[in-house]
């Protein structure tokens, strides 16, 4: 119970901060049964990092806070648009096997969306993979890339920095960022976890908070089951 | 412009069905995001490849990777990368033998998140055909 409280507490202060454009309307019944040795949130400060890399994280936010965006290392930026059309496998390869319950987003709520590439991703295991990732084109905001792992089937674990979280996503904890490379090259990323699941939603695009873009990328967010 | 080492990553992995499984298996996963994976006794030019790694390619991350090897289950060989800023992080050797098994951990730290992303286990290289 202490723990829910925490979670909720972290959700609560971020949506009532200057960065917060959303309300928390309830918790998720799913939170009663988070194991917070697989899920956490917590501070930069606290995690069992080196410095260098509490650097990185806190300049990061500083900048996010300060400016909008953060400025990102050389290479480390995706083109999501480019993803979209890569090759596909011909016709007979052989499909990918998933170890996971894959996430579906509802895309009765975005006419003409379209699904343009799909890869597996995540940690390979004797069932298959943990992860799928997807790039739909969504119309009013581009081609998206939505990544969906089971960090539990991969055993591994989900943490969030409460530093970054400025939204939720059906009540759980989520961070918007904008990362910029050059002026060219600009990544807007919402991450976000539930009780088994860590999902992160990616464009190549410049995304202001509060703009026609950002809503579209929280309807679809929200839309996932 | 799509990148021209995606473009061979995915027609390798598409195409190539068990010309080389090194190659293959990466390309599987990890052409658009970020994927990891162990291995063991991979057969591959005259030696057994066994290791651990994560990778995206095109893509740098923040990663670490450790690669514990048994055999008769006792412990090995183990490395760990430490963190690198890397498209693929990688921890593993080549043998003249075979008869291992291959544990991974593997981590990653970005400025919204610093976690391990997961334990793999190997025991021979059959991940093409998956």
């Amino acid at each position: 119970m202490k723990n829910k409280l925490t979670i909720a507490s972290f959700v609560l202060a971020a949506t009532t901060s200057n960065l917060a454009v959303s309300e928390v309307k309830f918790m998720p019944p799913e939170m009663e049964s988070v194991d917070l040795q697989s899920y956490s949130i917590g501070t930069i400060n606290n995690q069992d990092v080196p410095k260098e890399l509490k650097d990185m994280a806190k300049k990061q936010n500083d900048e996010l806070r300060k400016n909008g965006y953060y400025k990102a290392d050389y290479g480390s930026l995706m083109n999501v648009d480019a993803n979209a059309n890569l090759p596909k496998p011909p016709p007979g390869a052989s499909k990918q096997k998933y170890a996971l319950k894959i996430s579906e987003p509802d895309l009765s709520l975005f006419p003409g969306a379209k699904l343009m590439f799909s890869e597996a991703m995540g940690g390979a295991t004797k069932d298959g993979w943990t992860g799928i990732a997807r790039i739909y084109n969504i119309p009013g905001i581009g081609n998206i890339q939505f990544e969906d792992v089971d960090y539990i089937l991969s055993q591994g674990n989900f943490s969030l920095m409460q530093e970054f979280i400025n939204t939720d996503i059906n009540g759980w904890p989520a961070a918007f960022s904008v990362a910029k490379e050059n002026e060219k090259k600009w990544q807007s990323e919402l991450y976000w976890g539930t009780d088994n699941k860590a999902y992160s939603l990616i464009t190549s695009k410049k995304i202001k908070k509060g703009d026609k873009m950002y809503n579209l990328l929280l309807a679809f967010a929200r839309s996932v089951r | 412009m799509i990148s021209k080492s995606k473009q061979v990553a995915v027609l390798v992995g598409a195409l190539a069905a068990s010309f080389n499984p090194l190659v293959v298996t990466e390309a599987e996963a990890g052409a658009i995001s970020l994927s990891w994976l162990s291995r063991a006794n991979c057969w591959v030019g005259g030696y057994y490849f066994n290791e651990s790694l994560s990778y995206h390619v095109g893509t740098a991350h923040k990663l670490w990777t450790y690669s514990g090897q048994y055999r008769g289950g006792k412990l090995e060989w183990g490395k760990n990368t430490g963190w690198q800023t890397t498209w693929r992080s990688y921890s593993g050797r080549q043998l003249k033998t075979t008869g291992l098994t291959v544990y991974g951990n593997h981590w990653e730290a970005k400025g919204t998140t610093m976690h391990k992303l997961g334990s793999t286990y190997a025991k021979n290289c059959n991940l093409s055909q998956w």
